[in-house]
């Protein structure tokens, strides 16, 4: 539905997107997570035909955002939830969409309603909180009925009811056939709302694929009664083995790996488990060193 | 506007993508729909609605204040009280403020950032900042004629106060005179907002670069000035008082066909914020 391919967009000297390509599908809700800076909203302007790319395209059910006829009836975009006149009401906000995409104008109010701003909408917008206009700025992605919704950071601001909140109307929407793909910065933010990932870093996609898969391909946690040896034996294996502080090893490799390599060097395990737990420290790594040769590898999904 | 789908059915789309193909092929809105927009906008922000009544309070007050001093002044001149040279009076002020809107048209989209979700809507940019100039001219126009109206009321008052017979020869020709002027002002703010880029730098843009050009031009350039002094121009246009029109032209052309051409073309590139 969302196609990026070979997506790059350079800034004078400064290269933002550097050869950035994934899919989202029917269906799913795709996280596009990096640390800021890391190219994730000009990917996404880009997306919504706001920026023109310097290579590469984007494009949605096949078709490049500035050809589509009445794009806000095909996706919706909250690109910055911040962006909204603060003179204007939350219902005028919402009525100058629904005007634009052609739907009657009693959607305004039913999608006040959907997020929870049916009290608020007489309100200016500049009297509301930063959860409010998240709240605001996705029911004007969600005015034209679209079937593909784009967010970019939608859980900035939102509290922990917010964002459980947002889980769950993400959820509805990809389980009633849409594409959802939504930005953040915090993977904690996402991590229970996202079917994927797309991990970018540096302009660069480091890590792409099922969060199951991401979290499985975390790697194992291992202590044994010899760290020195454990470390040795699993290096002769050819793995690769990080010391933590704990005292443990850390090793990207699968528990019957680690488990085989411990035994032909006779090195006594007291703790094997797979480290599911490690997402936020992978994703820290990933996107603090973008550059090392092993993240292009993305995960099969 | 929008509405009709075309039929698809012969298109061979796979079923589950057919609802996406029918959202594509829906049309997106005219350019009167967008020109529908850009009008609401103009009145739907307080900073906007604010200045339309700032110009409505400014003709009104000007003339309570020459209705209050239509008895003395008849005294020395009993011809004064005649509606063109109460329109006059009118639109010193309104010719200050209002064409403000074609500074705005170009700048809150970007000041206040909504150009995001503007230009998301409808990406034809060409097609948001036509529909904007003509709002801005068409506001310009509406509050014209109401003020226009204030003038009329301010002078039948006044006429009843003084006790003079109502005088309206040449106010129609006044009332062109000052909406052409207005125009042409608003037109320069556009040109001027479009190259500024920011509300706040337009705004001043527009206040002091024109009258400061007039002021200066004519001790800078002697009579060379009159090719290039704007407001000199657009007086003599809208009054059709043109004696020469290639110096008209000339000023006409650097003070809004030039920032409106290089200013509309930066907006249709320009980076969003």
């Amino acid at each position: 539905m969302i196609s990026i391919q070979h997506l790059t967009k350079r800034f004078g000297r400064t290269l933002a997107v550097d050869d950035v390509s994934f899919e989202c599908a029917p269906g799913t809700v795709t996280g596009f997570l990096g640390p800021n800076g890391a190219g994730k909203s000009t990917t996404l302007r880009v997306l919504a035909g706001l920026s023109r790319p310097s290579d590469g395209r984007a494009t949605i059910g096949g078709v490049a955002y500035r050809e589509l006829r009445n794009p806000g009836r095909v996706i919706g975009c909250m690109l910055d939830a911040a962006a909204q006149h603060p003179g204007r009401t939350g219902r005028e906000t919402l009525l100058l969409a629904a005007i634009a995409t052609g739907v009657p104008t009693s959607r305004v109010g039913q999608m006040l309603e959907r997020v929870g701003l049916q009290d608020a909408g007489r309100r200016r917008v500049g009297e509301y909180s930063l959860g409010m206009r998240q709240r605001l700025g996705i029911a004007q992605a969600l005015v034209g009925d679209p079937h593909v919704l784009v967010l970019d950071e939608p859980a900035n601001g939102l509290d922990p009811e917010g964002i459980r909140w947002m889980r769950g109307l993400l959820r509805d929407f990809a389980d009633g056939g849409g594409t959802v793909l939504l930005s953040s910065h915090l993977l904690a933010e996402v991590q229970a709302t996202v079917d994927r990932l797309v991990v970018v870093g540096g302009g660069r996609v480091v890590r792409e694929g099922a969060l199951d898969d991401l979290l499985r391909a975390s790697g194992v946690v291992v202590r044994g009664l010899d760290a020195d040896g454990l470390v040795a034996a699993m290096t002769a294996a050819g793995l690769r083995v990080r010391r933590r502080a704990d005292g443990t090893v850390a090793i990207d490799a699968s528990a019957e790996q680690v488990g085989r390599a411990a035994h032909t060097a006779g090195q006594v395990l007291l703790e094997l488990r797979e480290d599911g737990t490690r997402l936020e420290e992978l994703f820290f790594e990933l996107t603090v060193a973008p550059q090392v040769p092993t993240s292009r590898q993305a995960v099969a999904a | 506007m929008t509405g009709g789908t075309e039929t698809l059915e012969h298109l061979d789309v796979d079923p589950a993508l057919r609802p996406l193909a029918r959202a594509m092929a829906l049309r997106g809105p005219s350019w009167w729909t967008v020109l529908r927009i850009e009008l609401r906008k103009t009145v739907d922000t307080r900073a906007s609605r604010w200045l339309l009544l700032a110009v409505l309070i400014v003709a009104a007050g000007s003339m309570a204040y020459e209705v209050t001093q239509a008895r003395s002044m008849v005294q020395s001149d009993p011809g004064w009280v005649t509606l063109p040279r109460y329109l006059d009076t009118v639109f010193d002020g309104v010719m200050l403020l209002l064409p403000v809107v074609g500074v705005l048209a170009m700048t809150t989209e970007w000041s206040q950032r909504t150009a995001l979700s503007t230009f998301t809507l409808v990406p034809r940019r060409g097609r948001v900042l036509s529909a904007k100039v003509a709002a801005a001219l068409l506001v310009v126009l509406g509050t014209s004629l109401v003020c226009a109206l204030v003038g009329l009321g301010g002078t039948t008052l006044a006429a009843q106060v003084a006790d003079v017979p109502l005088a309206l020869e040449g106010g129609s020709d006044a009332v062109t005179a000052a909406v052409v002027m207005t125009s042409l002002m608003a037109l320069m703010g556009v040109g001027l907002g479009a190259l500024a880029g920011s509300t706040s730098v337009g705004v001043v843009a527009y206040f002091v670069l024109p009258l400061g050009f007039s002021l200066a031009a004519p001790r800078v350039l002697g009579d060379a000035s009159v090719w290039l002094d704007g407001l000199w121009a657009f007086e003599r246009v809208a009054e059709g008082t043109t004696t020469s029109w290639p110096h008209a032209g000339t000023a006409l052309a650097v003070w809004i066909a030039l920032p409106v051409v290089l200013g509309v073309g930066r907006c249709l590139r320009r980076e969003l914020p």
